[in-house]
């Protein structure tokens, strides 16, 4: 296993790739309003001084949350039950983007610094 | 003790703060200071052992862009010692994000220590991108499980403990951040106490604290208590740790411990902000970066440590 140097994670590709369809079938003309078109709702984390900021994050299903390492040393986001959250080790500067579609309370911490806790509502 | 779990009798009998070119350690023994550059060896020293630590090849940003050069300064200052060392020990974090590159480039590096030997023990950096597994092709050939063993030296038995979580299955929330050493290093090490006599000269490495030192960050070591048990009964036990970046001594009963400057970046002391590298004003990084000696004189209960910082 190496360690994820690309900015963002599979997650993100993943969405922008459906974000692209999503262009694609908005305006065959190829023409978008982009101050009209549904924009996805992002929410980001800063993960800084040791703790994710905000420590809960509520969000709607299907938002992309983005976390960003603020900190000199590497975190991880890992789920404390489930596999929903599972960066990999994201050095100073790295971001870390996933979407949440169903409703529920994730609670996570990083996995190199366990004391640090954080919790994403997903709800409707 | 506190109700933070923090015995700070213990701490403040004996504590030594890194800060400037000469540092003191004063615990429970002979008290010695040696300017930064002017090293006399004591010659009555039956040998002498160098303590490094938390190297953290691959960090590359404030306080220090070039890890790899303040390892290489190190490594000089090792080499400068007016006396050899029998030996290097390189108490964990040897890298940062547990690259092959970074492990190769540690390797390189602490191959040019003119010492007969370097011993390991593997920091949390070390391990928690693979579960360990290229730190032990590159430094744990010959040890146990996740990477302890012992030796002896001069009469003196060393003990190297392997006390950072090395798989994913022990890091969750319930260890919050702990060192571990886990049921069967716990079980070997009684084995390999077992047949020492009282008298013998302990010294123990690991990476994590092996004392309580702030747990609320991770600087202890969850399940010590059953390791400090068995090492009560012998009458002079040297604890050598890292992790905490930082020159620190702290004594319960016969056993003291000291933790060791890096030669990366300093961090907080303990629960100022948080555990991480701060910022410092160019020119002063040096001045917070060390290696240690360690002599060993027969007949003396203790070891004279010497904390030395590389400007």
């Amino acid at each position: 296993m190496t360690v994820d140097r690309q900015p963002e994670e599979d997650d993100t590709v993943k969405l922008q790739l459906a974000a692209a369809a999503a262009a694609a079938a908005i305006g065959v003309a190829g023409f978008v309003d982009a101050a009209r078109a549904p924009a996805a709702p992002a929410k980001t984390v800063k993960i800084t001084m040791f703790k994710f900021q905000p420590r809960r994050l509520v969000v709607k299903p299907g938002t992309r949350i983005t976390w960003v390492n603020r900190d000199g040393d590497p975190h991880t986001v890992t789920s404390t039950k489930g596999r929903a959250l599972r960066s990999q080790a994201l050095d100073t500067g790295r971001r870390y983007s996933v979407v949440l579609r169903r409703p529920g309370t994730y609670t996570y911490i990083c996995k190199i610094h366990p004391f640090m806790h954080g919790v994403v509502v997903v709800r409707r | 003790v506190s109700d933070d779990g923090i015995d700070r009798r213990g701490f403040l009998g004996c504590m030594a703060w890194a800060g400037t070119a000469v540092v003191v350690s004063a615990c429970g023994g002979e008290m010695r200071s040696r300017a930064a550059g002017a090293a006399a060896a004591d010659p009555r020293a039956d040998f002498t052992f160098v303590q490094i630590s938390d190297s953290h090849i691959g960090f590359d940003h404030a306080p220090n862009t070039d890890v790899t050069g303040t390892y290489e300064q190190a490594v000089a200052r090792i080499n400068a010692l007016p006396r050899r060392p029998a030996f290097v020990v390189h108490t964990g974090d040897h890298v940062h994000l547990s690259t092959p590159d970074e492990f190769d480039t540690v390797k390189q590096i602490t191959g040019t220590i003119k010492t007969d030997r370097t011993f390991h023990v593997p920091g949390e950096h070390d391990v928690f991108v693979d579960g360990g597994r290229l730190y032990r092709r590159f430094f744990g050939r010959g040890s146990h499980g996740s990477g302890y063993y012992s030796f002896d030296y001069k009469g003196v038995h060393f003990l190297a403990l392997a006390n950072v979580q090395a798989s994913e299955s022990e890091t969750n929330a319930a260890a919050n951040g702990l060192g571990r050493l886990g049921a069967e290093q716990v079980a070997w090490v009684k084995r390999d106490l077992a047949h020492l006599s009282a008298d013998t000269p302990l010294v123990v490495f690991g990476h994590v604290p092996l004392l309580a030192v702030y747990p609320q960050w991770g600087w202890a070591t969850a399940d010590s208590a059953q390791v400090l048990r068995r090492l009560r009964r012998f009458s002079s036990v040297t604890v050598l740790n890292g992790h905490i970046h930082q020159v620190l001594a702290k004594r319960e009963g016969r056993i003291t411990m000291h933790t060791a400057d890096s030669t990366a970046f300093p961090q907080h002391h303990p629960g100022v902000d948080a555990p991480g590298p701060y910022p410092l004003p160019a020119g002063q990084l040096a001045g917070h970066l060390g290696i240690r000696t360690v002599d060993f004189v027969r007949g003396r209960s203790r070891l004279a440590l010497t904390d030395e910082t590389l400007g």
